[in-house]
């Protein structure tokens, strides 16, 4: 085939220019570093590469997040244990001041001491983060949580919002606890069940907070002394157990009766009740599931006095102030108002045995509820030390995922610099080659021998 | 044999000689020209003297000077060079387009990115106002990022439709010097007595070579020597001396694109006759607009209303700062919904044809982001009464059913739009809808005050610490219908016992007080009903002004549950949550594509049609490099070949020269014996 001048000229010079062209793409790889340098280079990679952009980016923030709720759960867990201590030096107090070795003097002592733990705790309460956020406001951020009355009253001005921050795509964590779920849905008593002597018990009689014992059946009971059958009050006291319709539920014997009916039939000695023993189960309730023990002397007042007998004794006496107690289902009671119960009941009246009785019956309450409140606060660290083990697992996870992606991401857009090297370097040799072609052949020509 | 007649033959090789080292001559002095052909004089014996003894004879002479051209290779290269010119010009501009989309800084995803960060952060920290500025101040990057790219956008238009003008322009002056070289060889064709002008049909092969690159082409040769070029679908530009223009002019229907309009010679109307052209710089920047810069404006045009649209609504359903419900986060052109009381919806860009005759207009609202498609479309009152709409894209064609005959006339959603015309129109009217075009450079950032950022959930929920005694529990609140006039009243849940009794009688009916439609409701049975099968009860749902909320659990008598107005609740992050779930949640193109996804779509489209266009560049130049080639083998000068004859005709000039002196000398000798 015949060749043109022109045209010889034309491939040598298309042969340079396509080299050029080769060289100048790695070149610009070379320097960027990149594999794609426009989604046409690869369509399908450049897209993946985006979306991989756009994992990782997510995946930071997921970390950010972390951090966050981090430092959130960290500082509340801080200031949880500040209330705990608090808490914990308040109980002792309270063991101290219900010991009769102390006097109404000593325990005023002490109910100083206490308000200044409480003190502490309401500022513990109304911790603020780093940006100024009540910790235990719940979503109410910006507004003071916990703030007490002239009457000593304490009240909440949060909610129950505890937010959440995610971690991944499916994973949250709730970075905090609301003041409400912390502090004052607590129930009081042992949890089901509170325990309270009735107002105007005279005897020595305390009662436990009890336990549960199978299935609790929520009512209102109440224990209630009669005088012994015998008419001796040197014999045992007895008891019978009301519900909340106030009707007899022990002595089985007259179970359904209401209280008026029993009664009359106590007051005509007819009725017989459950002899009382110190320390012993009361009967009626431990069916019911609540187990409760009664210590100590109730006073059960008659007319004419049974003590001692009247010989022959009366047919018929009037009853007068008989002690009891009562059994009703555990209420929320916040930790304020468990420990303000407290430093009320510590200026109560101690001067007799009576009233000793009643301050010893109010501080075993308030101790049962307090052990409530740490119960509480102990079960809400261990739940922030479970998210905070959460947290560090995910960081982890989102550590390798994120190393994971960029991996990915490198091995699509990262350019192999090995290897563009070693193109480099052949498209130079081509171009020289080609460059050493064109200036050889055009060189040749017949006319140079003529 | 007289000596004369020697002189002759040797005069005769002497001429045709010089011609034939002339033609040489002029070989050479073009090697460079383009589209000049080797040109090759065709040596003849002239007639010879017949005589007793056989004919004698009489010398050479040249028949013709032809030029070396074969026109099915001159073909071949026009074609090649069309598709290599049209890819060319293709790749060119799409990878422009191609470059920016994807491109790490400039590109919608990183911003797209920043913004939803923002989001989280505000999720973080709710209450901040700095988090809070933050976002604004990345959506309002997001913004700028749409807006410039959409404003790249129309400058690539713009370049394009000055390509069109540029283009249209050389084609019109090739096709009047195609022209005129057409007047030019039908007349020296005439005195040359039917000889080739050679050199002139060069020139005009070259002009139509030239032409060719600009758009594919037909010619066919009339038997004058003259051609009639053709283009499109047969629409003639050159008739033998006269020519046809071109008419670059604006699209009337849609004024940001220019067409190229005909002026029908035999209908004496213009049309635009841009879809039919292929081939060549012309078709090549006229398919690019129309697969890749078009889609590209209308699939980021889309993105803007998916999140505008989207986030939008998920913030209408959060409370801000200022213990209101929230406003819309950004802005689109919003109208009211044709249904009375419906939240606003997004308006799509769509205007009336401007040759209508009828007084109809169109309106077309957002039904449905998820359906919504980045084509256009062209919505006619047909003759038969039917409204046909025609994809632009596909040219598909539905035909709209009404859903009220108004007016204003209503059709069923379609597409993932409301279509509304004001009126009947008049037949054959014809409205353009383009839902996507203008949403990238309308989308702005609605709020100003990081205040007004609605992070929080509107309601909360709660019990009474202070009072209840059962372990019922109240469920956040969901909102099924936020634009409900009382959804932020306080409403309260009391529990008791039907008949009266105190505790501890169940708590079977519940008492809702409270302002609200349907309100207070007294006495409601609680139905703590095992839906799951697990044996525990799953509570009761109450539905009141506009939110659902679940009691589970066992109230007691006289237990409170209340829904009111999350008032002051700055710290919650549960609607800023949900803002930012939206970001990984397929809300767009049949719910299976996230924002981002959307937009992948577009980066993938181009990225494809870019690298097509190079590689059907590559193949197309490899082509048109061989049939060029192929043609050079004949047309071609060669250095070397024209030294070689040049050689061998300066020999033979000698040589015949050498004759003319031998005949001298046999002439002399004559004389020297004649003079004796």
């Amino acid at each position: 085939m015949r060749i043109s001048t022109s045209l010889l000229t034309k491939i040598s010079l298309d042969a340079m220019l396509d080299q050029q062209v080769k060289l100048s793409k790695t070149q610009l790889q070379v320097t960027t570093g990149r594999q794609i340098i426009s989604p046409s280079d690869d369509p399908y990679g450049s897209a993946r590469s985006l979306d991989l952009d756009e994992s990782v980016k997510l995946n930071e923030q997921y970390q950010d997040n972390a951090g966050y709720a981090q430092n959130r759960l960290t500082l509340e867990e801080g200031t949880l244990t500040g209330v705990g201590n608090a808490v914990q030096r308040i109980r002792e107090l309270m063991i101290v001041a219900n010991n009769d070795s102390q006097n109404s003097e000593t325990r005023r002592f002490i109910r100083e001491e206490i308000v200044q733990l409480l003190d502490q705790v309401l500022s513990l309460s109304n911790a603020v983060d780093s940006n100024g956020e009540y910790i235990f406001a719940g979503y109410q951020g910006k507004t003071k949580p916990f703030a007490v009355d002239g009457a000593g009253n304490y009240s909440y001005f949060g909610d129950k919002g505890a937010r959440l921050l995610k971690m991944s795509s499916s994973t949250s964590v709730a970075m905090g606890d609301s003041g409400e779920s912390t502090f004052l849905t607590i129930k009081n008593g042992n949890g089901t069940f509170n325990t309270q002597d009735l107002a105007g018990n005279k005897g020595t009689a305390i009662i436990d907070p009890g336990t549960v014992f199978g299935t609790y059946v929520a009512d209102n009971y109440q224990v209630k002394f009669i005088p012994p059958q015998s008419g001796n009050l040197k014999d045992p006291v007895e008891y019978y157990v009301l519900d909340g319709q106030n009707q007899i539920i022990v002595p089985a014997a007259n179970a359904g009766q209401t209280e008026a009916v029993y009664r009359a039939g106590v007051e005509a000695r007819a009725n017989v009740g459950i002899p009382y023993q110190e320390g012993a189960i009361i009967q009626g309730l431990d069916t019911l599931g609540v187990k409760i023990t009664i210590s100590g002397a109730p006073v059960v007042e008659t007319t004419p006095s049974m003590d001692p007998v009247p010989v022959p004794p009366p047919a018929a006496i009037v009853l007068g102030q008989t002690d009891g107690f009562s059994v009703t289902p555990s209420k929320y009671q916040s930790l304020f108002a468990t420990v303000k119960n407290f430093v009320d009941t510590l200026v109560t009246p101690q001067g007799t045995e009576e009233d000793l009785t009643r301050f010893h019956n109010a501080m075993n309450r308030n101790i049962i509820d307090l052990d409530q409140s740490m119960g509480r606060i102990l079960e809400v660290r261990s739940r922030i030390g479970a998210r905070l083990n959460t947290v560090e697992k995910q960081l982890d996870i989102n550590e390798s995922f994120s190393l994971q992606m960029k991996t990915t991401l490198s091995s699509i857009q990262d350019l192999d610099y090995s290897e563009a090297i070693t193109r480099l370097n052949l498209q130079l040799t081509g171009l020289q080659a080609a460059q050493n072609a064109y200036t050889k052949i055009q060189g040749l020509s017949l006319f140079n021998y003529i | 044999m007289p000596s004369g007649d020697m002189l002759r033959v040797g005069i005769s090789g002497l001429q045709v000689f010089q011609r034939t080292l002339n033609t040489i001559g002029h070989n050479i002095s073009n090697v460079n020209t383009d589209g000049y052909s080797r040109q090759v004089v065709d040596l003849v014996p002239r007639y010879p003297t017949p005589s007793g003894d056989g004919f004698i004879g009489n010398g050479v002479r040249t028949s013709t000077t032809k030029r070396l051209f074969d026109e099915h290779a001159a073909e071949q290269v026009r074609s090649r060079s069309s598709t290599t010119e049209f890819f060319d010009i293709y790749h060119e501009f799409a990878s422009q387009v191609d470059n920016l989309v994807a491109d790490p800084d400039a590109g919608l995803s990183p911003a797209i990115n920043a913004f939803f960060d923002s989001v989280q952060e505000v999720a973080d920290d709710p209450s901040s106002i700095p988090a809070r500025n933050v976002l604004l101040t990345d959506a309002e990057v997001l913004v700028d990022r749409f807006e410039t790219m959409q404003e790249w956008f129309s400058d690539l238009q713009r370049a394009v439709n000055d390509k069109i003008f540029n283009e249209v322009t050389v084609v019109n002056e090739l096709a009047s010097s195609i022209a005129d070289l057409n007047k030019d060889i039908i007349v020296a064709t005439g005195i040359g007595g039917g000889q080739p002008p050679n050199d002139l049909l060069d020139q005009r092969d070259h002009l139509v070579d030239e032409l060719s690159k600009h758009l594919n082409i037909r010619t066919i040769e009339a038997t004058d020597g003259s051609i009639n070029v053709y283009v499109g679908s047969g629409q003639s530009i050159v008739l033998s001396t006269r020519t046809m223009k071109l008419d670059p002019a604006q699209n009337i229907d849609d004024p940001t694109n220019m067409e190229v309009g005909y002026l029908d010679p035999v209908t004496g109307t213009t049309a635009s006759i841009s879809a039919m052209l292929s081939g060549g710089e012309l078709g090549g920047i006229l398919k690019y607009r129309e697969e890749v810069l078009m889609p590209s404006v209308n699939s980021l045009g889309r993105v803007a209303i998916g999140i505008a649209t989207v986030f939008n609504t998920q913030h209408n359903k959060g409370m801000d700062l200022t213990n209101n419900l929230g406003g819309d986060f950004f802005s689109l052109p919003y109208l009211p919904a044709i249904v009375a009381g419906d939240p606003p919806v997004a308006q799509l860009f769509a205007t009336d044809g401007v040759n209508n005759t009828g007084a109809s207009s169109v309106t077309v609202r957002l039904n449905d982001i998820q359906a919504l498609t980045i084509d256009e479309y062209q919505l006619t009152f047909d003759p038969s009464g039917d409204y046909i709409l025609k994809n632009l894209n596909t040219n598909q064609t539905d035909i709209l059913t009404i859903a009220a005959a108004g007016p204003p006339i209503q059709f069923d959603p379609i597409y993932g739009m409301d279509i509304e015309l004001s009126a009947v129109p008049a037949v054959n009217d014809k409205f353009f809808i383009r839902p996507n075009r203008q949403a990238a450079r309308d989308i702005a950032v609605a709020i100003r005050d990081p205040n007004l950022i609605a992070a929080a959930h509107p309601l909360r929920t709660g019990i009474d610490v202070n009072n209840n005694s059962g372990d019922g529990a109240i469920s956040e609140t969901t909102i099924t219908d936020y634009a409900n006039a009382d959804l932020l009243e306080t409403v309260t849940i009391t529990f008791r016992n039907s008949l009266g009794l105190p505790f501890p009688a169940v708590a079977d009916v519940y008492d809702v007080t409270g302002v609200g439609i349907g309100l207070p409701q007294i006495g409601v049975p609680y139905v703590n009903a095992d839906v799951d099968g697990d044996g525990i009860g799953d509570g009761d749902v109450l539905s009141f002004n506009g939110w659902d909320v679940r009691i589970t659990g066992i109230p007691k008598d006289g237990d409170v549950f209340v829904v009111d107005a999350n008032v002051n609740g700055v710290s919650d992050n549960r609607n800023a949550l949900a803002l930012s779930d939206l970001q990984t949640t397929g809300t767009m193109i049949g719910g299976n594509a996230t924002f981002h996804d959307a937009y992948s779509e577009l980066v993938v489209l181009v990225g494809n049609l870019t690298h097509q266009a190079e590689i059907g560049y590559e193949s197309q130049s490899a082509l048109l490099d061989q049939a060029t080639q192929l043609k050079d083998s004949l047309s071609g000068v060669n250095l070397d070949e024209e030294a070689a004859n040049m050689l061998a005709f300066q020999q033979a000039y000698a040589a015949a020269a050498q004759v003319i002196a031998a005949a001298d000398e046999v002439f002399q000798t004559l004389i020297s014996a004649v003079r004796r």
